[in-house]
Order: C-alpha cells, then sequence, then structure tokens
C-alpha cells in the first residue's frame, strides 16, 4: 500500500504533464505544429501567480489573470511568428517554435534574472480513506484533472464548436471552402491550450516552493514524451481519442516518474522515459500520419 | 520481342484492391496508351513496375527476367526509366545537372577517383559533359543550359523530363500524363518527340494520357484500364470507336 | 564556383587566410584570448559545415549535433588520457575515434532516423541529445556533471586550421563529382532521384554518418583547446545554434556557413555581447531568415539579391 500513497503523491506533477500534454496535442491537431513555448509560458504563468498572490490579490483572480496574459502572448506568438512561417514544411515551424521559445526563455532571463523564486502557496491538509492518505493538492489537481478530461471528451465530441474543431484539424482546406473561418478557430483552440497551461501553472505553484526561469524545460519535453505516447501524430480523425491520450500520456509520465525516483535511480527517470520514446518512435515508425493530403 | 511482361498482379491498400489479376504486356520498341477513368490504377501500375509499390502476389518479367522483387535503383540499372506525374525535374538544379543525373548509372568511377583525383574522374567527366551536350541539342535544350530547371517554362520542363529519362537509352520509357498542362500544339509537339525518341533509341514506351486523340496518331496499341484491371487491349481506333467503352469517362 | 574553389584559386585563399591569420598570432597583434576566440570560430565551421552537409543536402532538419560533438569530445579525452602513445599521436588516435564513435552512434540512431517524418526526428534527436547528456551525468568514469578538468592543450591554431581546410576540400571534392549532385538531388524530388537509380537510403546514411564523424573531430578539438569539458555545454541549445547558423548562411551553401559560422562565432566577442544575449540574437535572425526565406530548402542569396536587385530596377524605370 506504500506505492499507492507513492503515487498519490505523484498526482500534482502528474496532473501538470498531464494538462501540458493536452495543450500541445490540441495545438498539434489544429494547427499542424508543436507549440513548444508552452513551457515558457508554464512558467510565466507560475510567475505572475506568484507575483499577483505577493499583492494579496485572490488566486482565483490572479489564475484569470495570468489565462489572459499567457492567451495574449500566445496568439502574439502565433500571429506574429508562426502563421508568417506555415509556407515552409512542418520541420521548419518546428525548429522555429523551439527557436521562439529559447528567445522567450532568454529575454525573461534576461529581464528578471535567473534567481529563483520562492511560492507560499502550499496548502495543507490530509484527507485519510482508509489506509491512503491523499494530500488536499493531490486531491485538488485530481480532480480538476478528471474533471477536464471529461469536459474536453464531451466539449470536442458533442457539441457543434467541437465538431468544427475537429473537422478544421483534419481537413482545413475543406472547412475554409464551406465559409468557416479556420483562423478564429485556431485562435480560440490556442487559447484554450494557454489556459490548460496556466491552470498547470496554478498546481505547480500550490505544490512546490521553489521555481526558477529553467523549470520548464525539462517539464515539457516530459509532456511531449506523454503526449507522443498518448497517440500524437498516429491517432488522427479523432480529436476525441487523441483527448483522452494525451492526458492520460501525461499522467502516466508522472506516474512513471515518481515509481522510478522511489524505486529505482533517482536521476535516471529522464532517460528511461527518452529511451521509451526512442523505441516507440522506431516501432511505430510506419504509422505516423502526414499532415493534411496524403 | 516481349520486353516487359506483368503476369497475375495484385496489390491490396488498407483492405482496398488497388491492381487486380493484372496482365500486362510490352514489346520491344513498341509505344502503348494507357489510359482509363481517375483512380483506375495507372499511375499505380508504373508504381509496380518501377518498384515503388512491391505487389502481393504476381510476376514481372523483363527481358525474361524475375524482376518483382528488385529495387527501384536496380530496376532503373536494367534499363527502365520513367517520368511523374506534374513535372519531374529537379528544379533547383541547372538544366545541365538534370541530365547528369540522367546519366548517373553509367559514369564509371568511383570515390576513391573521386578523392585522388585521378584520370579516371577527368576523363569520366569530360565524356559526361560531351554526351549531355549532345542530349541538350536534341531536344534543342542548349541555349538554356545553365538555367535552373525550375525557372524554364512548363513545356521545356516536359522536354528536359524527357531528356533526363532517355539520357542512357533505357530500355522502356514509362511516361505519366507528360503533356499535364500543356496546350494543344505543345502537346502535339511532344508527341513528335516521344515518336522520335522511340524511332532513335529503340525505346519500348508506355504513356499515360487522358485524351485518347493524343495517342491515336502515334500508339501502336491502346489499353484500357478500369478498378485496377486491364479491360480492353486494341488499336487506338478500335478503343476510340468501341461504344461499349465509350461510356467510361475519360479523365 | 565549385570548379574555381576547388582550382588553384580556392586553395590559395585557404592558404593566403592561413598565413595572415598565423602572422597575426606569432607577431601578437593577435593575443592570446582572441586566438582562443579564433579557434573556437574554426572549429564551429567544421561544426556548422558538417551541420549544412547532413540537414541542407538532405532535406531533414536535426539537432542532434552536439551530441556527436559530445561523444567525440569525451572518447577523446578517454583516449589521449589512456592510450601509451606520445602525447601527439595518443591526440590523433583520439581525434579519429572520437570521430568513430560519434559515426556509430549516427549510424545506430539513422535507421529510425531515415523513417521517422522530419518533424518527429527533430523530438527524437532531442530525446538523444538528452539521453547522452545524461548518460554523461550519470556515469561516474565520465567525470558526472562538474566534468573533466586538465585536458592537455593540443589544439594549437595551425592544426586546428589544417583539420577545417581538410574538411572543407574534402567536401568540395564530393560535391563536384557525380556523388554531390546525386547528394543534392534527393531533397529536391526523392523518388525521382530513386528512379534514376541513386540508392537514396545509403547515400542519406552516408552523409549522416560523415557529417557526425566530423562533429566528433571536432568535439575533440573542442575538448583540447577549452581544456575543460562538462555535459552542460554539449545541451541541445548548441544544437540549435548551429542550426541557425546553417540556416542563416543558407541550406545547402558551404560558403554561406563558413561566414555565418565565422560571423557568428566572433561578433559576440567583437561587440561584448553577453552569453544570455547571444543565443537569443542567433536565433531571432534564425527565425527572421525563415519567415522571410522563398520556399525552397536550397537558399541561395545570391539569387535573392538578384531578385531584388530586379525588383528595384523596375520600380525605377
Amino acid at each position: 500500500m506504500d506505492i499507492l500513497n507513492k503515487l498519490i503523491d505523484g498526482f500534482e506533477m502528474a496532473s501538470i504533464y498531464a494538462l501540458i500534454s493536452l495543450a500541445l496535442t490540441l495545438g498539434a491537431n489544429i494547427n499542424g505544429m508543436i507549440n513548444f513555448i508552452m513551457g515558457q509560458l508554464f512558467v510565466i504563468s507560475i510567475y505572475m501567480i506568484a507575483f499577483l498572490c505577493d499583492l494579496k490579490i485572490p488566486i482565483i483572480i490572479s489564475v484569470l489573470i495570468a489565462i489572459a496574459v499567457c492567451v495574449v502572448i500566445n496568439l502574439l506568438i502565433k500571429k506574429y511568428v508562426y502563421d508568417l512561417v506555415k509556407k515552409h514544411s512542418q520541420m521548419m515551424s518546428l525548429i522555429v517554435s523551439i527557436g521562439a521559445s529559447f528567445v522567450i526563455q532568454d529575454i525573461f532571463v534576461f529581464i528578471f534574472r535567473a534567481n529563483p523564486k520562492k511560492l507560499f502557496y502550499t496548502v495543507n491538509g490530509i484527507y485519510k480513506l482508509g489506509i491512503i492518505e491523499i494530500n488536499y493538492t493531490d486531491l485538488l489537481c485530481l480532480l480538476v484533472f478528471l474533471f477536464i478530461m471529461l469536459a474536453s471528451y464531451l466539449f470536442v465530441k458533442y457539441t457543434r464548436l467541437g465538431k468544427i474543431i475537429r473537422a478544421v484539424s483534419e481537413d482545413s482546406e475543406s472547412t475554409a471552402l464551406m465559409g468557416i473561418d479556420n483562423d478564429k478557430i485556431i485562435c480560440f483552440v490556442y487559447g484554450i491550450c494557454a489556459g490548460l497551461v496556466t491552470i498547470a501553472g496554478s498546481f505547480f505553484c500550490i505544490t512546490f516552493s521553489l521555481v526558477d526561469p529553467f523549470s520548464g524545460n525539462m517539464i515539457i519535453l516530459r509532456s511531449l514524451i506523454g503526449a507522443i505516447i498518448g497517440g500524437l501524430g498516429i491517432v488522427s480523425g479523432s480529436l476525441s481519442k487523441s483527448v483522452i491520450g494525451a492526458l492520460c500520456g501525461g499522467f502516466a509520465v508522472g506516474l512513471f516518474e515518481i515509481l522510478i525516483k522511489n524505486y529505482a535511480v533517482a536521476g535516471a527517470s529522464d532517460i528511461f522515459l527518452f529511451c521509451i520514446l526512442a523505441v516507440y518512435l522506431f516501432v511505430n515508425n510506419k504509422k505516423f500520419l502526414r499532415r493534411g493530403k496524403n | 520481342m516481349i520486353l516487359l511482361k506483368l503476369n497475375k498482379l495484385n496489390l491490396v491498400f488498407n483492405d482496398m484492391r488497388v491492381i487486380r489479376d493484372l496482365d500486362f504486356i510490352v514489346e520491344e520498341k513498341e509505344i502503348v496508351g494507357l489510359i482509363g477513368a481517375t483512380q483506375s490504377g495507372k499511375t499505380v501500375l508504373f508504381d509496380l513496375i518501377s518498384g515503388f509499390y512491391k505487389a502481393n502476389t504476381g510476376k514481372i518479367y523483363f527481358e525474361g527476367e524475375d524482376i518483382t522483387k528488385f529495387s527501384v535503383e536496380k530496376k532503373s540499372q536494367l534499363g527502365i526509366a520513367r517520368t511523374f506525374q506534374n513535372g519531374s525535374i529537379f528544379s533547383e538544379l541547372s538544366v545541365k545537372d538534370n541530365v547528369k543525373i540522367g546519366f548517373y548509372n553509367f559514369i564509371n568511377y568511383n570515390l576513391k577517383n573521386v578523392i585522388l583525383r585521378s584520370k579516371k574522374f577527368f576523363g569520366e567527366e569530360k565524356r559526361l559533359s560531351d554526351e549531355v551536350y549532345n542530349v541538350l541539342k536534341m531536344f534543342g535544350l542548349e541555349y538554356y543550359e545553365n538555367l535552373l530547371a525550375g525557372d524554364l517554362s512548363y513545356g521545356l520542363q516536359g522536354k528536359l523530363d524527357i531528356a533526363r529519362a532517355i539520357a542512357c537509352g533505357p530500355k522502356l520509357l514509362l511516361l505519366d500524363r507528360p503533356t499535364n498542362g500543356m496546350d494543344k500544339n505543345e502537346a502535339d509537339e511532344f508527341m513528335d518527340i516521344i515518336k522520335m525518341v522511340n524511332k532513335k533509341f529503340s525505346t519500348a514506351i508506355v504513356l499515360i494520357e487522358n485524351d485518347i486523340d493524343l495517342m491515336m496518331n502515334i500508339c501502336d496499341r491502346v489499353v484500357v484500364m478500369e478498378y485496377g484491371t486491364v479491360i480492353a487491349s486494341d488499336k487506338p481506333v478500335e478503343i476510340k470507336n468501341n461504344q461499349a467503352l465509350a461510356s467510361i469517362s475519360f479523365s | 564556383m565549385t570548379k574555381r574553389f576547388l582550382s588553384y584559386k580556392g586553395l590559395l585563399l585557404l592558404f593566403g587566410i592561413y598565413l595572415v591569420l598565423l602572422v597575426g598570432i606569432k607577431s601578437e597583434m593577435i593575443n592570446f584570448y582572441w586566438e582562443g576566440i579564433f579557434k573556437l570560430a574554426l572549429i564551429n565551421i567544421i561544426l556548422v559545415v558538417s551541420l549544412n552537409l547532413a540537414t541542407g543536402l538532405l532535406g531533414q532538419l536535426n539537432l542532434a549535433h552536439s551530441a556527436f560533438m559530445a561523444i567525440g569530445a569525451y572518447t577523446c579525452v578517454f583516449i589521449t588520457r589512456n592510450l601509451f602513445f606520445p602525447g601527439f599521436i595518443n591526440f590523433l588516435f583520439g581525434l579519429f575515434l572520437g570521430g568513430m564513435a560519434a559515426t556509430i552512434f549516427a549510424y545506430l540512431i539513422s535507421a529510425p532516423a531515415m523513417k521517422i517524418p522530419g518533424n518527429y526526428l527533430i523530438i527524437a534527436t532531442i530525446a538523444a541529445n538528452e539521453i547522452i547528456k545524461d548518460l554523461i551525468i550519470n556515469l561516474n568514469i565520465l567525470g558526472g556533471s562538474s566534468g573533466i578538468h586538465g585536458i592537455n592543450y593540443y589544439s594549437n591554431f595551425s592544426f586546428v586550421y589544417l583539420i577545417m581546410a581538410l574538411i572543407i576540400i574534402f567536401i568540395y571534392v564530393i560535391k563536384d563529382s557525380k556523388y554531390g549532385r546525386a547528394i543534392m538531388c534527393i531533397p529536391q524530388n526523392e523518388m525521382l532521384a530513386k528512379s534514376c537509380g541513386i540508392d537514396t537510403f545509403h547515400s542519406k546514411l552516408f552523409v549522416f554518418s560523415i557529417a557526425a564523424f566530423f562533429a566528433g573531430v571536432a568535439g575533440g578539438l573542442y575538448a583540447h583547446e577549452m581544456t575543460v569539458i562538462e555535459p552542460n555545454m554539449f545541451d541541445f541549445s548548441y544544437s540549435l545554434e548551429l542550426l541557425a547558423m546553417v540556416i542563416i548562411g543558407g541550406l545547402g551553401n558551404i560558403i554561406g556557413s563558413i561566414v555565418s559560422a565565422f560571423i557568428f562565432s566572433v561578433m559576440p566577442y567583437v561587440f561584448n555581447i553577453g552569453s544570455e544575449l547571444k543565443v537569443v540574437i542567433h536565433v531571432i535572425m534564425m527565425i527572421i531568415v525563415i519567415i522571410f526565406m522563398k520556399k525552397s530548402l536550397i537558399l541561395d542569396y545570391k539569387r535573392f539579391l538578384v531578385d531584388a536587385w530586379n525588383d528595384m530596377k523596375k520600380k525605377v524605370w
């Protein structure tokens, strides 16, 4: 049962990875490229929420303000960088997005210096269910995660807007011909992605006591692995399945990490994750779909 | 003399039978037209012959040899050349270099000669330049030899395409809709070039086109495909006048 | 340009630049600090030119180059410390074996690398980079995260220049032959290249392996120049910087790579830009270039300038 407690300890990070995986998957499906600046938006949102809470602004309002700022940054980058390189291949877009994330990180470090910032917002409280002890934060993260999983699945599968989003991700040429404004839809989804990343940032705020500008780098890579193993790029034509896959993949990465940390070599979880990714890509290389018309 | 023989070929893609029980023969020096509705499998047939797809069952014989399992590169070395729909040239290479690539299989030096810059290397490169010039002259392209292939007009690109394909005198040439995008005059001129190539190089040609009128004058035989199999094979005049086939929309 | 470069003019130019720099160094006009910067610039030239081979000529962008460099560096240091030959011979062996080790690694990852579509390859190469870095940190014989110190200093200016010149000459020698033409046509139309008899798979493998070899050699030179190596030097951000230099210089354009590598290695020290901003400026420039690049893999500044000149002339007339 000890293992169960250890796993429950990992729910916060697992939910963070899950939400960022979902953000990456949605962004990738709708726009044909993986949006690497999510990692930096994550860090920026943490700093913002911390800063606003320092000013005694209630946490819910802080989170909302942070969401707004991150959405704006995401859309600005999309409009003034990503859209301009769409004429090239997907590879170029990916390099540009990696480059953009480096630029944002370095500008952030330049302005705010690389010193870590203390966070004071951990919430204390433990619930006991039989022999299982579950932290208040763990429970909150888990519940939000499950809620988002259910909500996004139902949204994508059953609502009209969800269907439009699915259509645009599958075949944006046809949707344009049918009179749908692809750009608005993509912007909407990008807004949602920024929101998800900010919520993940708020989880980080209530869980950990320290943040520095480089926290985002490894987190986004691990979330990306979760998204890819959850089916990014392979399971196409079914955004609802991709949504579930991304969330579960990200969550699994978090659980895997906590297991390796506790039961095997401490620093090795990343190596294992990357090896798993390498094996996965190697085995599945025939199944990768190309965006747009084949 | 049978040059190419396809025997009961079958190809299945994602549970869909794309080529079914296909039999096809090309004789030496023959010009065969290939026609049929869209998605009837014409380009897929070319892909099978040249090796981009491997048939599930059936055999392909070239000059009596079973080449079903050969790779694309090996088939090219045997003397099968092909063009692709929508222009198959290297748009960032010069016209001269495009044709040089056409000679790839017939340049006789290896990496050691290249690094040591031996006499053999320079000799072969000189011979290559001369042969390339001759080929360009044959197609009237010699004034464009240093231009980038992507800068040429559509008609000239088509000529360059053929020049590259027949550079090393292949025995079989597969042309996939070469007159796509050309107007009537350019297309007729192009058909004359094909006739010239056939006579001069004794190359057997299989030609996919959408318009049966283009094939009237130059094809010895026209083959009609539908749903992945051959449904008719006869002289062009007969095919054109055949009432049963007239209902099939050729596109 | 290739023919002329390989002829005496090009070799003279290479040699001439060498003499100028050598005189500067020996006469103390170029002091030790700047000599080090130039040497790093030469090493970067090797890296950028080999990366250009692997990406510009193959049409696949990859971020694994700093991993190859790391493997080459650590292997070379291991050899120079443990092999029984006299100092400099050890170094030669180290460079060669470092290159070979990088090539072996490239060979191992090339099988999937060929089959995975471009953007996943980039992620896979990031993963490969991180795996190598983590392995180095976790294996104590490789010095762990504090790296290896006190490496012997073998990379003097003449030797580094010689290696760089040999590599550049090698690349031009290959480029102006049937192999070079074959390699250049693969990214433009791979199916067509195959149907012309070019074995695209082995060609790509060959180029990828050669590029890794050069990167490994550069890693060995780097280690013995800096005398200290640690895993953080070989982060994939270095790969990204190299890729930025390749793109700004022009994919497939060797001289462009040389120029951009040199400029970007030397500029930050001329203007005293701190290391934080250095990467930012490179990457921003890369993004700007990509935005304005025409949709083709081979960027030709000459054509770009010629077109711009013609446009201007039209507007004036």
